[in-house]
């Protein structure tokens, strides 16, 4: 029985040498139960919805922090109210659902920092007052604490853009590489190379390495 | 092996595994937090149908409508092709047609209740007739054929967000091609309604306007030739807000700072505490010129507090909500680890 989110997979991806990029059918178990609550939700069932939504609503959240979203819960309550909202007139099964709504949440983080480059130029909007940064954890506390999954997407933050957006959709987001591909608007080839070089530079970090010498 | 298979690092590289695996991990409470606010978000939907063509009507009251149409068409006095449009035009918002007195010329008349708008449309045929036959007496509550249709794609909109509005021109019954009608806007708080634009109708007799950057509560409607008019359609903005946390001036407290660009100065901002059951309001205070409003909130001395702000409707925008923010003790910052002091020494000299 497969548990929310890709753990199973994981396991695959280290017992048997094949990694979850070749198991495209690894998400079946829960691609199904998705698509049983996505049927029920259309017709008004809201504890469907609400497994869709704690299904991919922590996804959706980490997707935009690593697009570096300063207001991510507005943006993915934007999102949701467009998903939402149109939720009667889409077509399609879990997987199609899991890339609309990840490509709404792009377009709406799009929008937000548009909107907020507009008001930073027009100067309308006061300096707001910003959390402070979280303090940076070094190495050691990152390896004695385990990585929490609020450091993971950090790491994948730090990587470039494009490679950030590729191992975001693909890995936390869960789409295949032809719907990263068009969200993207890049070809499958582009977004294989991202995704390559993305997740060397993540097995290279320092901070992976030293996780791995403790394990 | 698949083509889409990148060429990781390692097949059985465990640090990796794990990064995934925190990247795909269960929801954590933080995440899932929103959870209440989710459902009432879909509860809404549900509720109010956005779309006048795709009314989401049960099958009993959908029989219901179809009823009283086609009973109202068959009954009728008007030419059939004048029913049969106006039942097209009209069964999705259970309004019949063909016992309503010809539009007088330039007179337009807004029923005072719910049909004035895509997010009340659909209520009127289980609420206002029950019986299924709504046969209103026309002295009494006089409605206008409506010759001229408008719909918006979207009732509530994120403020300085696009909207679509579609309308249909169809004189006695027969689409009208090549028509000039005009889009009329009615901003909340604005005596009068102004145009705000002008297309010719197609060959359907359709029109299409996108009314783009809409930062306020407005109502549209259309004025076609003939003294056509359509009924408005209200379209709700809703001005996003975010909460901010930072260090308070006085030790032992926050500073939250509410920002809604799109509201107005002088609105009121709810401040609202999450109890661990529901939200309770625990301040308010008013936007000021900058569209901020500040709260100072003690913080816990263990644990923490979680806070969001809420916006409530006014004539011009609806209600908005923020994102939580959790106010708790923040470590002390670890002090930097002792590097070795690097002095500079001279270099020996020589006797």
């Amino acid at each position: 029985m497969a548990p929310a989110g890709l753990g199973p997979v994981s396991a695959v991806f280290t017992r048997t040498e094949r990694r979850m990029w070749e198991h495209p059918d690894a998400m079946g178990t829960e691609a199904d139960d998705l698509d049983d609550a996505l049927v029920r939700a259309r017709s008004g069932d809201e504890t469907a919805f609400l497994r869709l939504w704690e299904q991919l609503h922590p996804r959706l959240l980490r997707y935009l922090r690593v697009l570096g979203c300063d207001e991510v819960d507005d943006v993915a309550s934007e999102t949701w109210l467009q998903v939402v909202r149109d939720l009667r007139r889409f077509k399609g099964g879990a997987v199609d659902f899991r890339c609309w709504l990840f490509s709404i949440g792009r377009h709406r983080a799009i929008d937000a920092s548009r909107t907020r480059m507009r008001m930073r130029s027009r100067g309308d909007l006061l300096t707001a007052a910003v959390a402070p940064m979280a303090e940076h954890n070094p190495v050691e506390h990152e390896v004695l604490e385990g990585l929490s999954t609020q450091q993971a997407v950090a790491l994948v933050a730090g990587l470039s853009r494009d490679q950030a957006e590729a191992v975001a959709l693909r890995i936390i987001a869960g789409l295949d590489t032809t719907a990263v591909a068009a969200i993207l608007g890049k070809s499958p080839g582009a977004v294989r190379i991202a995704l390559h070089r993305g997740l060397r530079v993540l097995a290279a970090d320092p901070r992976i390495q030293a996780l791995e010498e403790v394990e | 092996m698949s083509p889409d298979l990148p060429d990781l690092p390692g097949p059985t590289d465990p640090s990796v595994d794990r990064l995934i695996r925190a990247l795909t991990a269960d929801g954590a409470a933080d995440e899932l937090a929103s959870r209440p606010a989710a459902l009432v978000m879909f509860r809404d939907s549900r509720r109010r149908p956005h779309r006048r063509y795709s009314l989401p009507m049960s099958t009993a009251a959908a029989a219901v409508v179809v009823a009283a149409g086609l009973a109202s068409a068959y009954a009728a006095v008007l030419p059939a092709p004048v029913q049969h449009f106006a039942y097209r035009l009209l069964a999705g918002v259970g309004v019949p047609d063909a016992h309503y007195p010809a539009e007088q010329p330039g007179a337009i008349t807004v029923p005072s209740t719910a049909s004035n708008s895509a997010v009340t449309a659909s209520t009127i045929p289980a609420s206002s007739h029950p019986a299924g036959t709504p046969t209103p007496n026309p002295t009494q509550n006089p409605v206008p054929r409506q010759d001229l249709v408008l719909a918006s794609a979207y009732a509530r909109i994120t403020a300085g967000g696009d909207d679509i509005l579609s309308g249909r021109l169809a004189l006695g019954g027969r689409a009208e091609p090549g028509a000039r009608v005009r889009l009329l806007e009615h901003v909340d708080g604005v005596a009068g309604w102004r145009p705000a634009g002008r297309a010719v109708t197609d060959r359907q007799g359709d029109v299409t306007f996108t009314v783009q950057h809409l930062t306020s509560n407005a109502s549209f409607r259309l004025a076609g030739p003939k003294g056509a008019t359509s009924l408005p359609v209200v379209v709700t903005v809703i001005p996003p807000v975010s909460l901010h946390l930072a260090a308070g001036r006085k030790p032992g407290t926050d500073l939250l700072t509410a920002v809604a660009p799109f509201a107005d100065p002088g609105d009121a901002v709810i401040l609202q505490k999450w109890s661990g059951k529901d939200w309770r309001s625990v301040g308010q205070h008013l936007l000021n010129q900058g569209h901020q409003a500040y709260f100072t909130v003690r913080i816990p001395a263990s644990g923490g507090l979680e806070f969001r702000v809420v916006l409530p409707p006014t004539r011009r925008h609806g209600r908005s909500v923020s994102g939580r923010v959790r106010v708790a003790v923040r470590p002390e910052p670890a002090p930097h680890p002792a590097r070795p002091r690097v002095t500079r020494t001279d270099p020996p000299t020589l006797p």
